[in-house]
């Protein structure tokens, strides 16, 4: 692939990119304005599940009076952590992904390789549904609620790591999916490829001492799907370590590299038919 | 008859055509289903007794609903409302066989095949499951298997009536993909599919008691396990709940086909 933009100032590209993802929101606005009822319906749902979510997790605790060693309110503030990511999952990546896999299929991302714009940028950003605004709210208030009732006072650098590592967590995710939703160039037609993380997905839903043995390791520390919402619920918890933070970002960087290589080698033997 | 066999094989057929997706389904369904198992496992870390309820019988009730939901759910609803929004169903009204028809008989196809196609992987299932948590399983007799077949059939048909409504209701609501996740919620509340009974709030278990959606999961499973007894009433409930929901859909069909303008094709 062409990169197209290094011989651009590196500020005038991220202006340019910052504009583009602006524009876009508008676009998503414009949309939601258009459906207004579908947005009110989708509002509900969300809200829906959210209460489903929590009142599945009372239950859950409610029977052993806790779940990994943490109790009802850590595990809740695990949950309001999750919902958060949950928000993003569901307005952002998972929206792009699925278009990006049908643009894969039906031979489209030939036009995307043609823009004037980073593709990896413009497959991510270009929808952000503006519900994800009432997911994050309910995962704000799950999490401070809960840090309220264990008495849990932030310290600033808490703070700072928490949203630190909230992001990397996000990036983490995106990273891992977008190079499972880029095996759609290899296959002909598989359609549920993009399910696979949504499937997933319950893995962090749950402190990570939950899970035992070689799964453990293997998702704690190979792939480490259990951090996601374990590492930033133990910063809000003063519960983490600075060698594991360490190595969680490391891991991130690495993967986040590996799907931009990977896409690259998939590009490079896309034919631009429909496969 | 002939001419439903034909149908039959060909909708089984297009199953085939895409069995590499059909196989992915199952692995999608049941990863969370192992998910699910593990977090008990968690809970049930400190004893093996639980509100009266072994870990090896909630390991068993889970493998169960899978088995159940595996054989009787539906999920055509999405590509059958995009089918009526993007107005691809007009030759569904002008061939001898109707749009009903066509859309029980393909998902009676599609189901009997699927179930062919996901069998060896829910036997690799089994033994996965029996080798990450070692349950023991409960004797399980023959008198009860042939209790839960009439419960499984009627578990198929509400299944299939549910979507085929919220199918139908696409041709009124311009979302009504999104009518989807009200099933799965009220599934996900009071069929038993996310949590037994057992270990339910009281208030919640009422309400579980009193809906049809307890013999989608929870009845034929409990039954299967032979913790429950089957009564006359049940089967009563089940024929009454089908019978109803099977009036609503074609009085939905009735009013949407009168309804339904498209042009092209």
């Amino acid at each position: 692939m062409v990169d197209k933009t290094h011989s651009q100032p590196f500020s005038s590209v991220i202006q340019r990119h910052l504009r583009l993802f602006i524009r876009f929101r508008y676009i998503d606005i414009m949309k939601m304005l258009e459906y207004r009822s579908s947005f009110i319906f989708w509002v509900l749902i969300n809200i829906l599940w959210s209460l489903f979510n929590i009142l599945f997790f009372s239950i859950l605790v409610g029977v052993s009076g806790s779940i990994g060693g943490w109790n009802r309110q850590e595990v809740f503030v695990l949950l309001g952590i999750f919902t958060i990511i949950d928000a993003f999952t569901w307005s952002l990546f998972y929206a792009n992904m699925t278009e990006y896999a049908e643009d894969i299929f039906n031979g489209r991302l030939s036009l995307l390789l043609c823009r004037p714009v980073n593709t990896q940028f413009y497959i991510l950003t270009k929808k952000l549904n503006p519900q994800i605004i009432f997911r994050l709210m309910i995962g704000a208030v799950i999490t401070l609620h809960s840090l309220s009732e264990l008495n849990v006072s932030l310290s600033p650098l808490q703070i700072l790591l928490f949203v630190f590592f909230l992001m990397v967590s996000l990036l983490f995710l995106y990273s891992f999916w977008f190079m499972l939703t880029t095996c759609a160039f290899f296959f002909e037609r598989l359609e549920n490829l993009n399910e696979i993380i949504p499937a997933i997905r319950r893995l962090w839903q749950v402190p990570k001492s939950v899970y035992q043995g070689a799964i453990s390791v293997s998702l704690a520390s190979i792939i480490p799907f259990l951090l996601i919402t374990s590492l930033p619920s133990e910063i809000l918890l003063n519960r983490f370590s600075y060698p594991v933070l360490v190595y969680y970002l490391g891991i991130t960087l690495i993967i986040f590299f590996l799907s931009k290589v990977f896409f690259n080698f998939a590009v490079r033997h896309y034919s631009g038919m429909a496969n | 008859m002939h001419r439903l066999f034909r149908l039959l094989f060909r909708a089984g057929a297009k199953t085939i055509a895409f069995r590499a997706e059909t196989w992915l389904w199952l692995i999608l369904e049941a990863i969370p289903l192992i998910i699910l198992l593990m977090i008990w496992q968690g809970i049930y870390a400190q004893t093996n007794i639980l509100g009266g309820v072994q870990f090896s019988t909630v390991v068993f009730y889970y493998i169960f609903v899978f088995l159940v939901d595996m054989l009787t759910a539906a999920h055509f609803e999405s590509w059958r409302i995009a089918e009526i929004r993007e107005g691809r169903i007009d030759f569904y009204l002008t061939k001898p066989l109707g749009y009903l028809s066509e859309l029980s008989i393909r998902h009676v196809g599609d189901k009997l095949m699927s179930a062919v196609l996901k069998l060896p992987l829910f036997v690799g299932f089994i033994v996965l499951i029996h080798l990450l948590f070692h349950p023991t399983l409960p004797p399980i007799q023959i008198i009860t298997l042939l209790q839960s077949v009439p419960l499984l059939l009627g578990a198929f048909i509400l299944q299939f009536f549910l979507s085929t409504i919220i199918v139908l209701i696409g041709f009124w609501l311009e979302n009504a993909e999104g009518l989807d996740h009200f099933r799965w919620l009220s599934t996900s509340l009071f069929s038993g599919i996310a949590i037994p009974f057992a270990f339910m709030p009281a208030g919640l278990l009422h309400l579980a008691q009193l809906l049809p959606f307890k013999y989608l999961h929870s009845v034929p499973v409990l039954v299967l396990l032979g913790q429950q007894t089957i009564r006359p009433s049940d089967y009563l409930y089940l024929t009454v709940t089908c019978f109803v929901l099977g009036i609503i859909t074609l009085l939905l069909w009735q009013k949407a086909r009168l309804r339904y303008s498209a042009y092209g094709g």
